[in-house]
């Protein structure tokens, strides 16, 4: 997807004073992964369990052991690691406009790729093409940013993406988390995928791209439109009759998808192809309580 | 109803080629979207690849098919048959003679003329053109050829009579050959024309014009103007020498009557404004009565004579003349002597003569001769009046090409008033000068090697140069030399001695200024002048429609040098029979009557009255194509 992911150096240094904002705590795996950083820290006691083995030997607790004979193992509550997961759509109808909604959805990818690496939450970047999920990381640490970078440039835009299908394939295998889903839902099948990630436990932020053309069309006259993702054409007498209906329908799609968002406890944003990447990360983001 | 050009309801076939541009389907240009997600509601035709979609009415298709329907129908060019005029070229002559002033009808005969023409002209079939023409001494176009009525009785409103006969065969020959040109504006060059004459018939004589001439086989209608005609005036007014006694004048009147019934009136003699003499005229039945006045006052100028009698015909009621004292012309005489002249000079009538030494010239005002008689002399500038050369001597103003011996006479202008009834035949000269015949001046006389008789104008100024000495020739002795000389006189003669007598209305009258007068001023009738600069040379005054007496008065440095009276007057035998008469055609016919016009069948169209809601359905589907979009 080009160079568009690619970020400045004072850039990322202006991104690393942001941080990613996780409203509920999430249960996940992989305790210890960053223990370099979390150690000694915020650790409480919760409960006892039978030792199995596998068990990490330095957390029997020997006490009891002495007492009555039997291992058991300290259970703790864990400040668990956050892992934070970004869903790109890169179907055919990203691919358009100029920037194209890909090149932008990419570079706000790598931005918030960059602030998740930076801020000691592991990242996992997939882009969902078809029904098919191609998935960067887990990764950490500022170092990973050219390699996602790379991962975000090789991604190619191909065919219709089922988003339903995507996400489901996505949420069946990951175990929750914070996920960014970046899309312009030019589809009208989103909303099961996007259920199965909130059953999955995932804390869902809905990034809605959409090009300025799309928000109120300059194009007039009789035309036939092409859709770039499915071919299909569509004729047209573009009038200011027409034009008005479809801003009501527009307006009454965006309005649909806010509302599911709101009853589902995402966070949405729409964003504009022509809106500065700066300003989308440091104001919208911040002010929809997706970054601080 | 039916139809002019039925053909033409071919271009019917607009309409279902109309339709089959409603079923194409249309040619869009192709646009690549994102997503057609969004737009996927809006769908409103078909799909894209067929090249026919379903055909459904459309306000646009129907406004659009009424349209061309209503065209088509235009353009078979619809017509009805209706009862109107025929469309003809109708040509209005207006009779602009004085006897139709009378007031026999109200308010006047020209008035009721007008009122008759503009009858006429509402009458005519809208696509009729016509020309309205006003019979003067010339015929007058007030409007040319136009379909406009409104135009039409706008220059019938305009027109005014004059006090003066009319030449209407010339009108209706300018009426009549309207038709035979290429039409006018009106386009009516297919329209058969046909003259209304407008006209109390009393102007003379048509002659054979619309008999035999050139007007033959014309369509023209006399709509007769004027109740009745009883009408005494004065047929005419002079004024002449007294035979018995030349510094007195006489005065001589015509009065007559036009009546059935014998009439009893006073002539009134008013010289310069005080009444001089009345008499008692009794006239017969359609008689006539002259009158001699003689005892008239010393040093009378202008002379009006009154009718007492009130009847319909004002005009001819007064009549004015001048008493022609003259001024006789002032001719100065530059010459060593010459008794030929001297002589001649002193018989002529022309003026008073004085003569001068060549060495005397400079010395005299000469600025107040009319006449200067050069002999043997040239002065190095022209004098203000004109100038008669005999014998010139080298000089700046002519140059000399030597001397001439019996120069043979080769030929003379006989036409040329100079040289009328002069005959040059026998004719001899011993020497002449030769002359170089400068720009202004025409050879009268041309001899073999040199011309012997020249004239011509010279800055307003004329000018007759007689190259050789009188002495030298045997002219002086031949009959034909008095008579040359009168003629050469009178064309020296300042012009305005002999233009101001016999003055009709209309007449331009040619003032001729003195050598020294700076302005002319005209006095007029009704008591309004007009001043003219005249830089030495004559004015045309044109402004005499109006019988009475006029003034000129002769003016410098702000003092009236001379003034002399004029008179123009319309006493006339003819315009003041104003009884209505039929016009004879000369050929023992009179002039056809005006018949009021048949109504015949035409056949109306009506397709610019389609152009109406042709153009309202045009606004209505432009508006609605835009509200659409």
């Amino acid at each position: 997807m080009a160079d568009a992911a690619m970020l400045e150096g004072a850039f990322l240094e202006r991104l690393e004073r942001l941080a990613l904002v996780s409203r509920r705590r999430v249960s996940g795996y992989g305790k210890g992964d960053r223990r370099s950083i979390r150690k000694g820290t915020s650790i409480e006691f919760t409960d006892y369990r039978r030792y199995t083995p596998g068990d990490d030997p330095r957390q029997v607790d020997w006490n009891i052991y002495r007492r009555s004979g039997n291992l058991y193992v300290k259970q703790f509550e864990e400040e668990e690691i956050l892992t934070a997961h970004i869903l790109i759509d890169i179907s055919r109808s990203m691919d358009w406009g100029a920037p194209s909604k890909a090149e932008y959805a990419s570079r706000l990818a790598a931005a918030l790729g960059y602030i998740i690496l930076a801020g000691s939450t592991r990242l996992v970047v997939a882009t969902l093409s078809g029904s098919t999920v191609t998935t960067f990381g887990p990764a950490w640490g500022r170092r990973q940013l050219a390699e996602l970078q790379s991962f975000l440039r090789r991604a190619e835009s191909t065919g219709d993406t089922d988003l339903d299908a995507a996400l489901a394939t996505y949420a069946r295998r990951s175990e929750g988390g914070l996920a960014i889903v970046i899309s312009d839902l030019m589809t009208p099948k989103f909303e099961q995928g996007m259920k199965r990630l909130i059953d999955r436990r995932f804390e869902v932020t809905l990034l809605h791209v959409l090009a300025p053309e799309e928000v109120s069309p300059s194009m007039s006259g009789d035309l036939t439109l092409i859709d770039t993702e499915t071919k299909s054409e569509v004729a047209i007498t573009l009038n200011q009759e027409a034009l008005d209906r479809y801003q009501a329908r527009f307006r009454a799609w965006t309005n649909a998808i806010e509302s599911f968002a709101a009853r589902h406890q995402m966070l949405y944003q729409r964003i504009q192809t022509n809106e500065r990447l700066e300003h989308i990360l440091f104001d919208s983001l911040r002010r929809r309580g997706v970054l601080r | 109803m039916s139809l002019l050009a039925p053909l033409m309801l071919a271009f019917a076939i607009l309409l279902p080629i109309l339709v089959l541009f409603y079923l194409l389907k249309v040619r869009r240009q192709e646009y690549v979207v994102g997503s057609t997600y969004l737009w996927q509601d809006l769908l409103r035709d078909i799909a894209a690849h067929e090249p026919w979609q379903r055909f459904h009415w459309s306000v646009l298709l129907i406004l659009q098919l009424v349209l061309v329907g209503l065209l088509v129908f235009a353009l078979a060019r619809p017509f009805y048959i209706a009862q109107a005029q025929e469309t003809l070229h109708a040509v209005i002559v207006l009779d602009g003679s004085a006897s139709m002033q009378a007031a026999d009808v109200e308010p006047s005969r020209f008035e009721a003329a007008k009122a008759a023409a503009k009858a006429t002209i509402r009458d005519l079939a809208d696509e009729s053109p016509g020309t309205v023409i006003l019979a003067l001494d010339q015929p007058q176009v007030l409007a040319p050829s136009t379909t406009d009525h409104q135009a039409l009785e706008r220059a019938i409103d305009g027109a005014q009579p004059s006090h003066a006969p009319v030449d209407m065969a010339q009108a209706l020959s300018l009426a009549t050959s309207l038709g035979s040109g290429a039409g006018g504006s009106g386009g009516s060059a297919g329209a058969r024309v046909r003259v209304h004459l407008y006209s109390d018939g009393a102007f003379g004589d048509l002659g054979t014009f619309l008999s035999g001439g050139q007007g033959e086989g014309a369509d023209v209608r006399l709509v007769q103007i004027g109740a009745e005609g009883d009408n005494v005036g004065i047929t005419a007014l002079s004024a002449r020498p007294d035979p018995q006694n030349t510094t007195r004048f006489q005065v001589f009147a015509r009065v007559r009557s036009y009546g059935a019934a014998p009439v009893r009136t006073t002539l009134s003699i008013v010289v310069d404004g005080t009444l001089a003499e009345s008499r008692d005229v009794l006239l017969d039945a359609d008689g006539a009565q002259e009158f001699i006045f003689s005892d008239l006052p010393l040093g009378g100028r202008g002379v009006e004579a009154r009718l007492a009698a009130t009847d319909r015909f004002e005009l001819d009621n007064v009549a004015y003349t001048t008493l022609d004292v003259g001024r006789a012309s002032e001719i100065l005489l530059v010459s060593d002597g010459n008794l030929f002249l001297e002589k001649l000079l002193s018989l002529l009538p022309t003026g008073e003569v004085s003569r001068v030494a060549p060495r005397r010239y400079f010395s005299i005002e000469q600025e107040r001769y009319d006449i200067v008689v050069f002999d043997g002399f040239m002065p190095e500038v022209w004098p203000r009046g004109n100038v008669l050369i005999f014998n010139p001597p080298e000089s700046a103003l002519l140059t000399l090409q030597g001397e001439v011996r019996r120069p043979r006479i080769q030929g003379w202008e006989r036409e040329d008033p100079i040289l009328k009834f002069v005959d040059f035949r026998d004719v001899a000269i011993a020497r002449t000068q030769r002359i170089d015949p400068p720009g202004w001046a025409r050879v009268l006389v041309q001899g073999e090697e040199a011309p012997l008789l020249l004239a011509g104008e010279r800055d307003g100024h004329r000018v007759i140069i007689v190259p050789f000495d009188l002495r030298q020739s045997n002219l002086p002795l031949s009959a034909a030399f008095p008579i040359l000389m009168a003629n050469m006189l009178g064309y020296l003669e300042p012009a305005g001695q002999a233009s101001l007598r016999d003055l009709r209305p209309g007449d331009d009258v040619l003032l001729a200024p003195l050598p020294q007068t700076e302005e002319l001023v005209v006095r007029m009738p009704g008591g309004t002048s007009r001043t003219f600069q005249t830089e030495g040379r004559p004015i045309t005054f044109s402004e005499t429609k109006v019988p009475g007496l006029y003034a000129v008065a002769q003016r410098a440095a702000g003092q009236t040098l001379v003034e002399e009276p004029f008179a123009i007057d319309a006493s006339n035998e003819l315009e003041s029979d104003i009884r209505p008469r039929a016009v004879a055609l000369g050929d023992g016919r009179t002039l056809q009557a005006a018949l009021p016009t048949a109504l015949v069948p035409v056949n109306r169209e009506f397709w610019m009255w389609l152009i109406i809601p042709v153009l309202g359905l045009l606004t209505l589907e432009w508006f609605w194509f835009h509200r659409r979009s």
